[in-house]
């Protein structure tokens, strides 16, 4: 399980994370969103162990990470640009791997070279950016971590990698219980994905939700009521997130659990109820409003 | 509760077989340069007959301890930077350093494994360079002297030491700085700050205060630069490994400091620190103080040279303070706009200058102390003045050449002057040192570079009427010191001085002194060379001839002497008529005074019986050097006392 407690990390006079608190429990997939300079690279760095945080902790299984050969020897960490050595080929940096990850499986490794389309022996550096990004999550699995941190993992890849690069994490997931820390500005790409979902905006977790309840506890709503409705009605009937009109149509989204909307609707007769769905955009874009953020601004 | 310390080692190993790839290229570029060590020490031995080996295999023994610092010690220490920069590199590189401290590998682990790798490194470069070198020498034939063998592999733990303290020091630069371009300008600035800093203020207190000669020790100043501590240090102490103990401490010394520091500050680095263009302000002070230091120094020092002003030397130091603040903002921050926020450490620089010229100004460093006559052993003058109208030259004094002797113990000859031990001489001297000094004083108090230094160097140009120079060398136990001064005799109490000057250097009690008389005792023969009627005739004479020889050289010694103290010498000028004396080679002799310890052969002994100078010349017309006749002739003009017993001797031999 990994723990974050009141975690601060400045630069120089810039604070890049600020009382930053996170609990991820074994085997669950967190999405990290934010915009640039949001601390997400930060927050994975400092859970790689390779920044110190300056105030709060960072534990995974009760163990500080920095310094901690133990625990960062089952933390792996893949940076938005992976670096290889010189000259490397997947299997020596495989090699390298295997002299400092005491877990490193070769049967793993085999396994993933079969799955994923590239050459072992060839030259990294000849590689395009896609493949290089798979040959860093080939050598990062193999090394069997228990927590595997990516940032903006999915940068470059075609959409059939994408697809298959979610599968081996997922299965990584299922079989080992392996937990994953995934950052990027892309939302579209953790809605089918993560766990849950964690919003940094100014090195400060803004909000952290399971995306299940995310998106069950949100809908939208489109209405024509018999009767105008005023704004403070609705608010009073229901947990209302956002209030659009257009002539007599209201879109409404709503939090709370579906059934319980459905009634409340049906007590009002309208002419005309529609649920529909939510992508987990648009539940955050509801959420900030809510909470008085534009999230066009933080996130995009 | 997890153990770390189950891994360390295992880590520190795969730390250094992470390394062996920079190492394996850093040993390519080295071999590559070995590769030019057997021609060189080829041409080196072949630029003499075979012959030359048996007889002076020491010089062999001094050449290959040169090849090795040439081609092994140098190109060791760009191996040393460039592994520095390859192992720890990384720290500049976010994308690198990524990579490395995300692995399960604790700092101290990291670092170890880096060191130990490029210390191997260097270790096989420093025994390739070894080795190459004895088997060279070994196929060298007639080459008995075996002390090169001790001397090779005494190198090889220099060149370990030298590289060693060279890399540890580049590893802690660039811990501490945050780019490659930053590592290398701070790097060249600590190395060149202390040892050039302390260079020119040796000059400027040259230039500010008469009478005054500054010597540095190579370690003295050189102890804060590893790069080049080892070079010198070999270079100036020579072979002696007693020389080379304390180059060797120094080393030492440094090794521990800068791996220590390294280590400490590596562990402690931020990570967050690489190409962080404002990380390491504290060490960054440092480089800003040093560079501004320096460059106002030069600068200063510059403008001297080329406007010969005050004006100009302070000017100097602005301009080079104010470059190196330029350049230094642009180094680490791309733009001048925080040039002012980031002065503080730029104007300490400049402080740092205005200092030292405060100091010197008003004498509290540079100003030369006279020792007490009880501490006095001995005392060596030269003294000599010249009056020029305009076209003539008019010497007096000692300038001419034959109170000194060069003596060769070894390839580095060293000079050494007539001294005289006398008490009352060491009482006058003294008294003469202290009454120079105080006229200086009350001419040129507070002190500054142009005001002494411009009137110094005019009197090389000669284009003053008059000029004398002072020279007194006053041993004591602890060693020699060596006060200079020359003006012109119209300045201050310059003719009362020089007359002083002069009564001391040509009584008896300093002439009787003489480097030549003892070399008399040598005299094997001479040989006589007549030229009248337009025929050069050469006769040779052997003292051995001579019924009683030691009352001969008694009495020619005797001559001599009151030659040099009943009047002034002269130059033979005319070859026609003069004796060449020749000396027993064979055997050592002792140096009149003790002043150089010990025995020296006769063949490594250069010095004049005869004067080298006229007391008048025209330099335009009369190259002096040539006028003065080869070393040890002998006439009836520069000696004839000395010629008069020579001319006896002949005759009794002649019988």
């Amino acid at each position: 399980m990994i723990e974050i407690n009141g975690l601060l990390k400045r630069f120089e006079t810039t604070t890049a994370l600020q009382n930053v608190s996170l609990r991820i429990e074994d085997g669950r997939i967190l999405g990290i969103v934010g915009s640039n300079g949001a601390g997400k690279s930060t927050l994975l760095r400092t859970l790689a162990g390779i920044y110190q945080p300056d105030e709060g902790s960072v534990c995974v299984d009760g163990e500080a990470v920095y310094e901690n050969t133990t625990v960062k020897s089952r933390i792996y960490f893949v940076p938005d640009s992976p670096h290889f050595e010189p000259g490397a080929t997947l299997l020596s940096t495989a090699k390298l791997n295997a002299a400092f990850f005491p877990h490193f499986s070769w049967e793993k490794y085999k396994r993933l070279c079969e799955t994923f389309p590239l050459d072992p022996k060839k030259r990294i550096s000849a590689m395009s950016k896609g493949m290089q990004r798979q040959a860093a999550l080939i050598a990062a699995l193999s090394t069997m971590p228990d927590v595997l941190l990516l940032d903006e993992v999915f940068d470059g890849l075609d959409p059939v990698m994408r697809r298959l690069l979610k599968r081996v994490i997922a299965g990584e997931v299922a079989d080992r219980q392996m937990t994953v820390l995934i950052a990027s500005h892309n939302l579209r790409e953790l809605e089918d994905f993560c766990d849950t979902v964690g919003l940094l905006h100014q090195g400060g977790v803004l909000l952290e939700k399971e995306l299940d309840e995310l998106k069950l506890g949100m809908h939208r709503v489109q209405v024509v009521f018999h009767e105008s409705m005023t704004d403070e009605a609705l608010h009073e009937r229901f947990d209302l997130a956002a209030i659009n009109r257009t002539g007599s149509l209201c879109t409404l989204v709503v939090r709370g659990e579906k059934k319980e909307i459905e009634r409340e609707m049906a007590a009002l007769e309208p002419q005309f109820c529609e649920f529909l769905a939510l992508s987990l955009e648009e539940v955050f874009i509801s959420e900030m409003e809510a909470v008085g953020y534009d999230f066009e601004q933080i996130v995009c | 509760m997890t153990s770390n310390k189950s891994s360390a080692k295992s880590a520190v190993f795969s730390v250094f077989r992470t390394q062996l790839y920079s190492v394996r290229m850093g040993l390519a570029l080295f071999a590559l340069i070995l590769l030019l060590l057997p021609t060189v020490m080829t041409i080196g031995f072949l630029s003499d007959e075979w012959n030359w080996i048996e007889r002076y295999s020491d010089r062999i023994v001094s050449q290959v301890h040169h090849i090795i610092l040439c081609c092994g010690l140098i190109p060791l220490l760009v191996m040393a930077l460039v592994l520095a920069i390859s192992e720890f590199g990384y720290l500049h590189k976010k994308q690198k350093l990524d990579y490395f401290h995300a692995l399960p590998v604790r700092r101290a682990d990291h670092y170890l494994g880096r060191a130990l790798a490029a210390l191997m490194a260097i270790t096989c470069g420093a025994l390739l360079v070894c080795l190459g070198q004895t088997v060279v020498v070994m196929s060298i034939p007639g080459m008995v002297d075996t002390t090169v063998y001790g001397v090779i592999w005494f190198d090889f733990v220099m060149m370990v030491f030298s590289a060693f303290a060279a890399y540890l020091f580049a590893v802690m630069v660039t811990v501490l700085t945050a780019t490659l371009w930053e590592m290398l300008f701070s790097l060249l600035a600590v190395s060149a700050a202390f040892p050039l800093m302390t260079a020119i203020t040796g000059i400027i207190i040259e230039y500010s205060i008469p009478m005054c000669e500054v010597h540095y020790g190579w370690l003295e100043i050189t102890v804060l630069s590893p790069f080049i501590t080892g070079i010198g240090g070999i270079l100036v102490s020579g072979m002696e490994p007693e020389a080379l103990l304390p180059v060797l401490l120094t080393l030492a010394v440094q090794i521990l400091v800068c791996g220590g520091l390294g280590f400490w500050f590596f562990c402690k680095r931020h990570s967050e620190l690489a190409e962080n263009s404002t990380a390491h302000t504290r060490f960054k002070f440092v480089v800003r103080f040093a560079a501004t230091a320096i460059a106002s120094f030069v600068g200063s020092m510059t403008l001297l040279w080329i406007t010969n002003m005050y004006a100009g030397y302070l000017i100097g130091a602005l301009l080079g303070a104010a470059l190196a603040w330029l350049v230094l903002e642009l180094i680490y921050t791309h733009s001048l706009r925080r040039m002012v926020k980031n002065g503080v450490p730029c104007l300490a620089g400049l402080a740092c200058f205005a200092v030292i010229n405060a100091l010197v100004a008003f004498g509290l460093i540079g100003v030369p102390g006279v020792p007490e006559t009880d501490s006095i052993n001995a005392v060596s003058m030269d003294c000599y003045a010249q009056l020029t109208d305009g076209e003539t030259y008019t010497l007096y004094g000692q300038y001419r050449g034959f109170d000194y002797a060069t003596v060769y113990t070894d390839e580095q000859g060293r000079s050494v002057q007539m001294a005289s031990f006398d008490e009352a001489l060491i009482q006058e001297s003294r008294d003469l040192l202290q009454a120079m000094l105080d006229d200086q004083k009350a001419l040129y108090f507070p002190y500054h570079p142009t005001q002494w230094g411009e009137k110094n160097w005019s009197l090389v140009q000669q284009d003053v009427q008059s000029s004398y120079y002072v020279g007194i060398t006053v041993y004591t136990e602890e060693g020699e010191i060596r006060y200079d001064y020359r003006n012109q005799l119209e300045v201050g109490n310059g003719r009362e001085v020089f007359a002083k000057a002069q009564a001391i250097t040509t009584s008896s009690a300093y002439v009787q002194n003489n480097i030549a008389i003892p070399l008399l005792d040598l005299l094997e023969g001479f040989t006589y060379e007549s030229y009248s009627g337009g025929t050069y005739r050469t006769y040779q004479y052997n003292l051995a001839g001579l019924e009683d020889r030691d009352a001969a050289i008694e009495w020619l010694k005797a001559a001599y002497l009151e030659d040099l103290t009943s009047a002034e010498p002269q130059p033979a000028l005319a070859i026609e008529n003069c004796y060449y004396l020749e000396f027993d080679e064979s055997r050592p002799i002792t140096l009149q005074g003790g002043i150089v310890d010990g025995y020296y052969p006769a063949d490594g002994i250069e010095c004049w019986l005869a004067p080298q100078y006229t007391p008048d010349f025209d330099p335009e017309k009369v190259d002096p050097y040539m006028t003065a006749s080869s070393d040890w002739y002998i006439n009836g003009d520069s000696l004839p006392r000395t010629f008069a017993v020579l001319e006896e001797i002949r005759n009794e031999l002649d019988k």
